[in-house]
C-alpha cells in the first residue's frame, strides 16, 4: 500500500487483513460511541450540574432524485444550582424541656432543592427573638450546642447510631433530618423560652465520606458569610467563608446561590444577623419551652344506673389519668396522688394501671398502688407509685393510664 | 499486493470512522447541498422601566434548572439544484422537556413522538396511562420533534425551524 503525502512519497507495507481487523474494531468502536451518545440524548439519569445538554438535528433530503442527509448539533454546559432549605420539624410546637437537663432536642429537616449533590456544614447558635407566640426569649441553652445528622439505621434520634455532624452528599430533591442536642441551664422557671437556629452551610460535594470545603462565593459575586463565633459543629475550627471575590470558571459549570432568605429575625446566617437570600446558608428558628417534666391529662366519664351518663346520686365517675414524662430525660419517684373529690365514695378495687387491676393495700410490691385509708374508710385518695420505689425510671413519651372509680352520693 | 483487494465492507468501515471520527461534540454542519445549522439560546425576560416585558435571547453561557432554551435550525440551499422532500428530526435534548406550543409549524407539519419512532400530531399522540386507557401525550413526555417542510428549497434559499425547552428542576 502507498500513501502519497504532498510530492513526497512513503511507502508502507501493512498487510491487508491487519488493516480489515483494525478497520473492523474501529467501525465497532464507534458504533458503541455513537449509541452511548445517542443514549445520553434522551437519559433523564445524569440530569445535574455539570452535564453538557446536546442538541442533535438531522435533516433529510431529496437533491436531482438523490437521497441526503446532514446533521448539525449544539451544546452547552448545566450550571451548578445551589438552592436549599432549612425548616424546622413540627414548626411552631416548643419542644418541652426541664431546668438542668442534657440533651434537649430540636429536629429541623435540610432539602436540597438545588441540582447538584452538596455537603452541608451546620451549626445551632442560640437566637432571638421567639419564633413561636408572644412568650418572651428569656434563656439561653448552653454552647457548644451540638448537631448530628439522621443516620437512616433507626428513625429518631439515636446517639450511638446518629453520629454525623455535617451532611454527606446531600442528593438534589432530598431531604435529611438533623438533632440540635443541647443541655439546659439549672434555675429556670416553668414558660421560660430559649430560641435556637440551626444554620446549614453548602459545601463542596463530590466527595463521598468525605467533608466538602465551603463554597464561599457563586459566579454571580455572592459571598458566603463568616462563620458562627463557635464555628460548624462537625469539630473543624473555624471555617472562614466569604474571604474571596475571586471567580473562578470551574470547567464551564458556573454556581449559582438561590438559596432563599431566613423568614423572620431569628433564622440568623453565622454573621448572627438575619440571614439574607443567596449566600450559600439557610437557616431556621425554632424554640426550647421550659415545662413541667410530666404531663397528667385528667377524664371523667359519668356512668349512671340507667347505662346514661346523668351525674345524679349513685352514678359512677370513673376517672382516668394519663400520665406522660415530657422531654428527653426518664423520670425517677414519680408517685401519682389522686385526692377522692366531695360528696363521692371510692369504689372498692377500682384502680387499674394500664388495664391491669392493681390492689387497694399497701402492699409493694406484690403492685405499688394503694387506696390510702382503705381500711378504716373513708378512702381520702388513691396513689399510684408509676417508678416502682425508685427501681423502675419512667421513660419519656410514655404514657401510662391510670383508672380508678367513685360513685357520688 | 497481488491478488489481494480491499472489500467493499472494509472501505465502508474506513469511511463510517472518518466520518464519525470527525464529529465534535460542539456545533457541526453536514456538507453537501444543505447548509445546516443548529443553535441554542436562552430566554430571558427583562423588564423596561415602564414596567413592559420584553423577551430576550442571549447565548447558553449561565443555564440553570427551569431556564428556557430556544433552539434555532436553519437550512440553507447552497446548491445549484432544488432540493425536495425535507425532514427535519430532532430528540428533545437531555434534561431538557419540550415547551408546550413552541414548535413552529410555518410551512411545514410538525409531528411528535414519545418512543423516537413512531410520530403524530400534538392532538393525536397519545399514551397509557396507569390505568391502561389512552390519553393525549402531555409535553413533557414527547421524546423527538419531526418537521416535513411542505415546500422545495431553491438555490440560495434559506428556512429555519425552532422550538422551545425547559432545563428540568
Amino acid at each position: 500500500m502507498k500513501i502519497g503525502m504532498g510530492t513526497d512519497l512513503i511507502t508502507l507495507y501493512i498487510p491487508v487483513r491487519q488493516i480489515k481487523w483494525l478497520c473492523h474494531w474501529l467501525a465497532v468502536f464507534f458504533r458503541c460511541c455513537w449509541v452511548l451518545f445517542c443514549l445520553l440524548q434522551t437519559s433523564e439519569v445524569f440530569a445535574a450540574a455539570g452535564d453538557n445538554i446536546t442538541n442533535i438535528a438531522t435533516i433529510d433530503y431529496k437533491i436531482a432524485g438523490v437521497k441526503a442527509t446532514a446533521t448539525a448539533s449544539t451544546s452547552f454546559i448545566e450550571d451548578r444550582l445551589i438552592n436549599f432549605i432549612v425548616s424546622k420539624i413540627n414548626d411552631g410546637i416548643y419542644d418541652p424541656v426541664i431546668a438542668g437537663m442534657n440533651g434537649a432536642l430540636m429536629s429541623f429537616s435540610v432539602l436540597n432543592t438545588g441540582n447538584s449533590s452538596q455537603d452541608f456544614l451546620l451549626a445551632a447558635v442560640n437566637t432571638t427573638p421567639n419564633p413561636f407566640s408572644s412568650l418572651t426569649d428569656s434563656f439561653n441553652a448552653q454552647i457548644p450546642m451540638r448537631v448530628f445528622v439522621e443516620s437512616g439505621v433507626t428513625p429518631g434520634y439515636q446517639a450511638a447510631q446518629d453520629t454525623a455532624t455535617y451532611i454527606d452528599e446531600l442528593a438534589p430533591n432530598t431531604a435529611i433530618t438533623v438533632y440540635v442536642v443541647a443541655n439546659i441551664p439549672a434555675g429556670l422557671t416553668n414558660n421560660e423560652v430559649a430560641a435556637v437556629a440551626l444554620i446549614a452551610q453548602v459545601a463542596q460535594g463530590g466527595r463521598s465520606g468525605s467533608q466538602g470545603n465551603v463554597i464561599t462565593h457563586d459566579s454571580n459575586g455572592h459571598i458566603s458569610p463568616a462563620s458562627p463565633p463557635s464555628g460548624y459543629s462537625n469539630g473543624a475550627t473555624s471555617v472562614s467563608a466569604g474571604s474571596s471575590l475571586n471567580i473562578p470558571d470551574t470547567n464551564g459549570m458556573d454556581t449559582v446561590f438561590n438559596d432563599p432568605a431566613g423568614k423572620a429575625a431569628e433564622d440568623v446566617s453565622s454573621s448572627l444577623v438575619q440571614d439574607i437570600a443567596a449566600n450559600g446558608q439557610h437557616a431556621d428558628a425554632g424554640a426550647f419551652r421550659v415545662t413541667p417534666p410530666v404531663s397528667i391529662k385528667k377524664t371523667v366519664t359519668v356512668i349512671d344506673s340507667t347505662g346514661g351518663s346523668d351525674p345524679r346520686p349513685g352514678a359512677i365517675l370513673r376517672y382516668q389519668l394519663d400520665v406522660t414524662v415530657l422531654g428527653n430525660n426518664e423520670v425517677n419517684h414519680l408517685v401519682i396522688h389522686d385526692d377522692i373529690p366531695a360528696h363521692t365514695s371510692y369504689t372498692d378495687a377500682s384502680i387499674s394501671l394500664n388495664g391491669i387491676a392493681q390492689s387497694d393495700a399497701d402492699d409493694a410490691p406484690v403492685d405499688f398502688s394503694r387506696a390510702i385509708n382503705i381500711n378504716s374508710k373513708p378512702v381520702t385518695a388513691i396513689e399510684v407509685d408509676l417508678s416502682h420505689g425508685g427501681f423502675s425510671p419512667i421513660l419519656p413519651g410514655v404514657t401510662n393510664k391510670i383508672i380508678f372509680e367513685v360513685t357520688i352520693n | 499486493m497481488p491478488g489481494k483487494y480491499i472489500s467493499n465492507k472494509t472501505i465502508k468501515n474506513i469511511l463510517l470512522i472518518i466520518s464519525l471520527g470527525g464529529m465534535s461534540l460542539h456545533a457541526y454542519a453536514g456538507k453537501g447541498a444543505i447548509q445546516f445549522s443548529n443553535n441554542a439560546f436562552k430566554q430571558i425576560m427583562t423588564t423596561d422601566k415602564k414596567g413592559n416585558k420584553k423577551i430576550d435571547y442571549v447565548k447558553p453561557d449561565l443555564v440553570l434548572p427551569g431556564d428556557v432554551i430556544l433552539y434555532q435550525i436553519k437550512f440553507k440551499n447552497i446548491s445549484h439544484q432544488v432540493v425536495s422532500n425535507i425532514v427535519i428530526n430532532n430528540p428533545v435534548p437531555n434534561n431538557s422537556k419540550y415547551r408546550s406550543g413552541s414548535a413552529d409549524s410555518e410551512n411545514s407539519v410538525v409531528t411528535f413522538s414519545v418512543d423516537g419512532k413512531h410520530f403524530k400530531t400534538a392532538k393525536r399522540l397519545t399514551v397509557t396511562d396507569k390505568t391502561g386507557s389512552s390519553i393525549i401525550a402531555k409535553p413533557e413526555q414527547y421524546k423527538a420533534i419531526r418537521w416535513v417542510y411542505k415546500k422545495s428549497l431553491k438555490p440560495d434559499e434559506t428556512a429555519m425551524v425552532s422550538y422551545k425547552t425547559q432545563i428540568k428542576k
